[in-house]
Order: structure tokens, then C-alpha cells, then sequence
């Protein structure tokens, strides 16, 4: 069985045995032209390795544990991450093995190299989808040589494959991945160039930087660029980028690292006219043996310079609207980004957003006539909207740290939970355990006052319990955001606080931190293997992710601070209203409240109040017996279903049940120590209801689609956190009676 | 018919209109018993039928105990199956064939399946409607959901 090729093995194998990259490198190298000298690990070295480890089923169970179209992004990301670590842990067929590493000490002796992965698929409809899978750089010895073609295999099976899976035909029986090898360049100045312009067929780009062209490929380091006429090949423009202050270079261990550009260098280009010229000519040459436009990636060492890649321009990918791919990836940040976003974070954005806040708070909306309360009403719009559109742009993006940890940490430690990771990220205080920790405080109160208690099952918290306990329900209120923006009707939140601190009296309070030895020797076990694998500083990588995680979960309670505080005047602004007998419908929205301040007549829609009831009958003809989501919270609970459909299901909710929940907002997350289970129809393992389940010790799945319509309050469910299976139980009997007529 | 239940027949109907076999679980003083038996569905899914020796031991099993289970399933023995294959279990009562029904049912069957109509019209053979009462369709290796025929209560409580 024949699995390396090499220069040497004429005719040169296609592409879909030696990938689309492979091929090209093969073509380029036998037509003269300066590639560093590439060997092919076929792709049956692929399918060996696959089936000797039995994961082409392990993977089609990752994949089709529900439909690929309804799983978000964040499922297909967790499950790219277990398929990745499945790959790391499974060996390499023996003679496979030796056979790859004495081929490659044959060509290269013990030089570094490159290992770069190399789709059958990219010659074809996938070559307009660059970047998919990974590459490595600067790889050294055995074990690192063989995890790498490893690392490189899985790749197939990245998010960002999965994500464009129909695009690129990939189907778990039959596709594979082929692996080029070459010695590394370790390049003074990179670059890509597109020997025609995508934008306008007359012109040619050329993209360069100092150092390594790692950090242009991922959009970390903005290159100098240049605009050239293909018919004179003069150069037309020369864009310079705002600072060249950093650069990659090669690090002393594994890889490349960013760092610091020296002044002198950085105020040079990257190329000189002459260079460019050179570069041009190198792109004409690659573009006239392949008789196509090409998109060429580049170095240049001591002088000269070095083809890494070459494959045609294709028409770039129609983006559909609602096409919400290529903003997924966006969210993949670097290292240096991350960084960037914490401290704009912590240091900036949420103290704005707590002065935004506490200027709201004192207002004294009351006071304010109809005028002024429509001027109050559109601040606050705007504001909301404000920081909602900040949310998207730089708390999300800044969750990536965690899922950026994560993959660190699997590659370092290679453990055999892909999640074990997060045991690092949790017992931190989280505004959410906070929070939790003053409802307790609020339920021993009321353990000791029988008159408190008996307020509070009227739903009556105002001037009830004393000063201590005021204290407390005003603190909870201004702080934690759970006065329920989007209930509409206020007084039910009285209601679902006093439900929920009676419920918390029930707890046991001693919840001591749980797992922290656990905890505290993976984090020396990270910080050993991590030493000896990156190059950035494994304590600053954690305390990035802990930020990370931690301000995933708080960043939604600062901004609900934000949106309770507009649907405070909005509610003035209602009561106002029917003060001076006008009328108001109860979901009405804040712009047309502000237009009715302001005196203009809005036609008001009052069916749109209506609740929509999705139960019907024949549903129940179709019964759930066992539902498979995403485990996310290990452990094994059965409880009675409380199914939440609206904020006002909360009230009902009682300790031991499992909580059923579209998806958990962090505001809401107070539930949790209460339940016995939660299941969340939104999956992932890092959303808010696994985190705070994880938190808690409690069992959860995420991701069951359709796990609200299928499961109804009152059924009995067992929720298996270890497979992320959930059972509902029979709730009726009696099976003798309806299957004992006789056949004859 | 809402989506749900109407997505659910077309599934279930699918699986039956593709598999000519199904495996058939009698019991007999609590022994079970499996047979490999061929079969055909009624367009409303209330019924299956199957035709089989009277003296088996299935049959005789039948007599004693009408309550029977069916197996319908699209593995194709390989590895893939896991995550690929679909199984659906028949929750039911068998019953023998009026003479009445009897036609509407033969022609059903034998539509499925021609070569057997010789076995079919034998006077040896015994002819079976088993009433459905529960499916129960497994996909994706661990989900299962099921649809009742009859709104009797949970046949498994």
C-alpha cells in the first residue's frame, strides 16, 4: 500500500489522492519553479488511520446526533472540538507511522517543517473556501511531526468545514484529507498576491509583511499593499498599513509567536520596488504555467523567494441573505485581539455602561410631564440600542476566549474529557452566583419570620420582612436586572422573587465550593504542558478565559440593568397616559409610547397582545420517549418537567423539578440551584444554562431540538448529563388492561 | 393533522414502504420469541399484516397471547448505521382476518409481496391483522419518539 508520495513517484498522483494544494505543489516544483521541496501523505493514510480507530462512526455520531441544520454554531464548534480530540488520542497504525517518519528524516533529515493540510476538495468547489483547515509551521521531532498530521486529519472536521460542509461535499464515509510536508522557510518578509484582481480584471494585488505571513493570512496584522497593471506591471497604488509595529516570527519552541517589530525595520516596507517587481514576475510565471489567474501565497529568506501555495481565483461565495457564516468566523479572534477586547471591556465598556446605568437610576420619572418623559423614553431607546449593538460587536466576539482556551488546553494537555477545560473557568465570582447567594440570604430571612413567609406566598414583597430584607430585594433589584425586562406586567415580578426566595429556603445553604482541588491541580497541569507547547504566557491565556467566561455571563445582567431601565419609563410612561385617559395597549412598543407622549395618534394593533397557543391536540398523539442533546453538565437527575414558555411559567417552578427552557438568560439563572435538571433547547456546552448547571453541579442537555414542544409540565423525565440523553417516563398505566383481547 | 403528526406518518410510512421484512416477537409463558416474517401496512397505518403457518410455534404463540411486538429497520449492517439507521417498533394485537376484510387486505399484501401468493391462498396458512396501537421510531442512535394509534394509555407504565 502505497500511503507518501514524492517528487520521485512520476506520473504524479491526482488530486484526490494527494489534495488540491499537494498537486500544485508537485506541478509548480517539477515545472522549476522555487517551491520548498513538498512530500504528500496520501489521502489512504487518511482512511487508514480513520478506520483503524473506528471514528468514521465516531464522527458521524458527533454530526448526526440531530440535524446538522439546526445546530447552531457553537454545537458544531463543540463537536469539532471532541472530533479533534478523538483524532489526538487515536495512534497511528505502526508501519504507517514509521513509514511516514522515515520518509520524512529521508528528505529533510531533522530540519523543521511545515505540515499543511491538503483537501481532495480544494481543487474543486472548495478552493473558494480557503482557510478551512489547518496548517502548522515550524514543527520538529517525532511526537510533534505525528501529532500535527494528526492535528491536520481532524481539521477536516473543523467548525468551519462543518460550517460550509455542503459546499465542500463533505460527508463522513467518504472524504479524507491529504497532508503536505516541507521544510519550513523561515521567511524575513511574506505575502499573498492574486495575479488578477477579484475587483478588476486589469490589475494585479500584492499583500506583504515583515516576518511571517501568519499574521496577514488571519487578519492580525494589516500588510503594506500594492495595486499593479497587469499590462505594464507598474505599480498604480501603494496603501500603507496605520503602524507596522508587530510581526511572527519563529519561536524557539513549536510554531510562530507575534512580536514586537524593532522601530528601524518597522519603518521600512516590507518590500522595496524592485521587490516587488520580483514578486510580480514570480506570480506572472505560476499564473502562465497554470494558464489561469492565480492566488499565490509567498516568502522571501536570505534573498529568495519561495512559493508556499498556488491555487486559481474562483468567484468568491454568494452570501444568501441570512447567510450567517462568514460573521460566525469573524468571532474566531486572535490571541492579540482577545487581549485588545478585555481590557476595552473591563476597563472602558461596562464602566460606561454602570454610569449609563446609575445616571438612569436617578432619574426621578415621577416628575416628568408627558414632553419630557417622550425625551427620557427615546435617551433610553437609544441607549438600549446603543449597548445591544456594543454586545454584538465586543462581548460576543470576547466570548471566543474561552472556546480559544479550550483548544489551547486540549492541545497541550491532550485530556480525555474535551471539556474538562472548563473546570478551570468555574468557581469564579460570577455576578449570576452572587446574585444567587442574596437570594439565599433573602430565603434564611424569611426561614426565621413566619409573617414574611406568609407575604410571600401572597406574591407580596413591598414594605414586607424589615429593613435587613428590604435591603436585600433593593439590592437584588438595582444589581442583578431581575425585574424581568419583557414580562410586561410588573406586578407579576413581585410575584416570581417571592416564589423563588420561598423556593431558595428549601436549599441547603452550605454549598461549599466543590471540585477546587480538582481545579487547582489541572491548572499546574496546564501551566506545565502549556509551558512546553505555546509561547504566550499560560497565566495571562487563563485569566483571559476566566474573564471570558466570567463576562459572558455577567455582561447580559449589566445590560439588563440597561433594558429594565427602559422598561421602567416605559411603564411610567403607560401609567402616565391612562392618567391623562388615553389609550394604551399593554404591548405596546416604546417608540410608539414616545409618540403618543408627544401627542401624535398611532394605530395600535391589540391582537398583537395575544399569546400564540401551540399545543395541540395531535401532539400528543406524538410523544417524545427519549430525546439526545448535547451532554453539558454531567450527572443523573429525574424530576417532574417544568416546562417554561413564558417568564410568567417561572413563578410555578418548585425545587427538585427539571427545568424545560427554550434558552436560559442569564437574569434567569437563579433557577438553577432550585432544579433537579436542566434541559435547554439552544445547545452548546458554553451557553448560560450549562455554565451555571456546571456551576451548581447540576445535570444538563442543551441542544434538544423541539425539547419544549415534546415535553410537557408534569411528565416524569430522567436527564442523563453524562450522554446528554433525556427519558420521559410513562406518566399513564396500565398496559394489561388495553392488550388483553384474545386473537381467536 | 398538524406538522408534527403528519411529518411523523410520512417517517414512519417511509420506513414501512421500503422494508418488505420485519421482525415479529411473540412470547409464550413469558419466552420470547422472534421470526422473520414479510409484511404490508394499511395507508392509515392502523394495521400490518402478516401470513404464516398454522402450526408454528409463532402462531401458537399468537393463540395464547395476542400482544405482539414488530421490528422495521433500514441498517445496512455497516459501521454508518448508528447514526444513519432508523428502527421502528410496532406496539400491537393480532388478530385473525374476518372473511369480510379479507380481500382489501390480501390485495395489500400482495402488492408488497406477488411470489407469495401461493403460500397466502394455502389452506395451511393463517392470515394476521395486528391492530397497531404504538410506534416508536428510533433515529440518530438514541432518539425515539412515538405516535399512538389508539389514545389508549402508555403501553409500558
Amino acid at each position: 500500500m502505497k500511503w507518501i508520495y514524492s517528487l520521485e513517484d512520476l506520473p504524479y498522483p491526482d488530486a484526490s489522492v494527494i489534495g488540491g494544494k499537494g498537486l500544485a505543489l508537485f506541478q509548480m516544483s517539477a515545472a522549476g519553479l522555487p517551491v520548498p521541496k513538498p512530500v504528500c501523505i496520501g489521502t489512504s493514510a487518511y482512511d487508514l488511520f480513520v478506520d483503524h480507530n473506528h471514528l468514521r462512526e465516531k464522527i458521524g455520531l458527533e454530526l448526526y446526533r440531530k440535524s446538522i441544520r439546526d445546530m447552531r454554531w457553537e454545537e458544531i464548534w463543540d463537536a469539532s472540538l471532541r472530533i479533534k480530540l478523538l483524532f489526538m488520542k487515536a495512534k497511528i497504525d505502526g508501519e504507517l507511522e514509521a513509514n511516514i517518519l522515515d520518509t520524512i528524516r529521508d528528505h529533510f533529515g531533522d530540519r523543521p517543517l511545515a505540515i499543511r493540510s491538503s483537501a481532495p476538495e480544494e481543487d474543486g468547489a472548495g478552493g473558494s473556501f480557503a482557510g478551512l483547515h489547518e496548517s502548522y509551521i515550524n514543527v520538529a521531532g517525532p511526537h510533534e511531526i505525528v501529532k500535527k498530521i494528526k492535528m491536520v486529519w481532524a481539521s477536516l472536521w473543523s467548525d468551519r468545514a462543518v460550517l460550509y460542509r455542503q459546499e465542500l461535499g463533505l460527508e463522513v464515509v467518504k472524504s479524507q484529507m491529504a497532508v503536505v510536508v516541507q521544510p519550513f522557510i523561515e521567511g524575513d518578509v511574506s505575502g499573498i498576491m492574486f495575479t488578477r484582481n477579484p475587483l478588476d480584471d486589469d490589475q494585479m494585488v500584492l499583500e506583504a509583511v515583515h516576518g511571517l505571513n501568519q499574521g496577514l493570512v488571519d487578519g492580525a496584522i494589516a500588510p503594506d499593499r500594492w495595486l499593479i497593471t497587469r499590462e505594464n506591471c507598474r505599480i498604480e497604488l501603494h496603501y500603507k498599513p496605520e503602524k507596522r509595529d508587530r510581526w511572527f516570527v519563529r519561536s524557539a519552541a513549536d510554531g510562530v509567536i507575534c512580536d514586537v517589530i524593532g522601530d528601524e525595520r518597522g519603518e521600512q516596507p516590507p518590500l522595496d520596488e524592485p521587490g516587488v517587481e520580483g514578486i510580480v514576475q514570480l506570480g506572472l510565471k505560476v499564473e502562465e504555467h497554470f494558464q489561469a489567474p492565480q492566488d499565490i501565497e509567498w516568502t522571501q529568506a536570505d534573498g529568495r523567494s519561495y512559493l508556499l501555495q498556488a491555487r486559481p481565483i474562483t468567484a468568491g461565495s454568494e452570501e444568501t441573505s441570512g447567510d450567517k457564516r462568514a460573521w460566525y468566523l469573524s468571532l474566531t479572534r486572535s490571541y492579540d485581539n482577545l487581549l485588545q477586547l478585555w481590557r476595552r471591556i473591563t476597563q472602558t465598556l461596562l464602566p460606561e455602561m454602570d454610569e449609563d446605568y446609575d445616571r438612569l437610576k436617578a432619574v426621578n420619572l415621577g416628575e416628568l410631564s408627558e414632553a419630557e418623559l417622550a425625551v427620557e423614553l427615546r435617551r433610553r431607546i437609544e441607549l438600549n440600542e446603543r449597548w445591544t449593538a456594543t454586545y454584538w460587536s465586543d462581548f460576543i466576539p470576547f466570548a471566543h476566549g474561552v472556546r480559544l482556551f479550550g483548544e489551547v488546553y486540549n492541545d497541550s494537555v491532550e485530556p480525555d474529557d474535551p471539556f474538562e477545560f472548563v473546570a478551570l473557568l468555574t468557581g469564579q465570582k460570577m455576578l449570576s452566583t452572587e446574585r444567587n447567594g442574596l437570594l439565599l440570604d433573602c430565603a434564611k430571612l424569611a426561614a426565621a419570620d413566619s409573617s414574611l413567609q406568609k407575604n410571600l406566598k401572597r406574591g407580596v414583597l413591598k414594605d414586607v420582612g424589615g429593613q435587613d430584607f428590604q435591603a436585600k430585594i433593593s439590592r437584588l433589584r438595582s444589581h442583578f436586572s431581575v425585574d424581568f425586562v419583557g414580562v410586561g406586567d410588573l406586578s407579576m415580578v413581585d410575584q416570581i422573587i417571592s416564589a423563588m426566595i420561598l423556593q431558595y429556603t428549601l436549599l441547603d445553604s452550605d454549598s461549599a465550593a466543590r471540585g477546587q482541588e480538582e481545579a487547582e491541580r489541572l491548572e499546574r497541569l496546564f501551566f506545565e504542558k502549556a509551558a512546553r507547547n505555546i509561547d504566550i504566557d499560560p497565566a495571562e491565556l487563563l485569566s483571559m478565559a476566566r474573564a471570558s467566561y466570567r463576562i459572558r455571563d455577567d455582561d447580559n445582567i449589566h445590560i439588563g440593568r440597561i433594558g429594565q431601565e427602559l422598561e421602567r419609563a416605559c411603564e411610567y410612561a403607560k401609567t402616565l397616559l391612562r392618567t391623562n385617559e388615553k389609550i394604551v395597549q399593554p404591548k405596546i412598543s416604546a417608540l410608539n409610547l414616545c409618540l403618543l407622549l408627544e401627542g401624535e395618534k398611532i394605530a395600535q394593533d391589540a391582537s398583537a397582545a395575544e399569546v400564540q397557543e401551540s399545543e395541540t391536540a395531535s401532539q400528543k398523539r406524538v410523544k417524545a420517549r427519549q430525546l439526545q442533546g448535547q451532554p453539558a453538565s454531567r450527572g443523573v437527575a429525574t424530576g417532574t418537567a417544568r416546562v417554561i414558555e413564558h417568564m410568567a411559567d417561572l413563578s410555578g417552578f418548585r425545587k427538585g423539578e427539571v427545568l424545560v427552557i427554550d434558552a436560559i438568560d442569564p437574569t434567569m439563572t437563579f433557577f438553577a440551584p432550585l432544579a433537579a435538571a436542566i434541559i435547554e433547547r439552544r445547545g452548546g456546552m458554553l451557553i448560560h444554562g450549562a455554565i451555571i448547571a456546571r456551576e451548581y453541579g447540576i445535570p444538563c442537555i442543551t441542544g434538544i431540538a423541539g425539547a419544549t414542544d415534546y415535553i410537557t409540565t408534569g411528565d416524569r423525565i430522567t436527564v442523563d448529563g453524562y450522554l446528554g440523553i433525556c427519558t420521559v417516563q410513562s406518566q399513564d398505566e396500565n398496559i394489561e388492561k388495553n392488550l388483553s383481547e384474545p386473537v381467536c | 393533522m398538524d406538522k408534527t403528526e403528519r411529518l411523523m406518518q410520512e417517517r414512519i410510512k417511509a420506513l414501512l414502504s421500503e422494508q418488505p421484512l420485519a421482525v415479529l416477537s411473540t412470547q409464550r409463558n413469558g419466552q420470547p420469541y422472534s421470526s422473520l416474517m414479510a409484511f404490508a401496512h394499511t395507508e392509515d397505518l392502523h394495521a400490518i399484516v402478516v401470513a404464516t403457518g398454522k402450526s408454528t410455534r409463532k402462531h401458537q404463540n399468537i393463540i395464547q397471547d395476542s400482544r405482539v411486538s414488530l421490528l422495521v429497520d433500514n441498517r445496512s449492517n455497516n459501521e454508518e448505521d448508528f447514526h444513519s439507521a432508523a428502527a421502528l417498533t410496532v406496539l400491537g394485537v393480532a388478530k385473525p382476518i374476518d372473511t369480510d376484510e379479507r380481500p382489501v387486505y390480501e390485495a395489500i399484501y400482495l402488492k408488497r409481496h406477488p411470489y407469495l401468493e401461493k403460500f397466502l391462498r394455502s389452506p395451511a396458512t393463517t392470515f394476521i391483522k395486528i391492530a397497531v396501537k404504538h410506534y416508536l421510531l428510533v433515529s440518530r442512535f438514541q432518539n425515539v419518539m412515538e405516535y399512538r394509534i389508539s389514545d389508549e394509555v402508555d403501553l409500558f407504565a
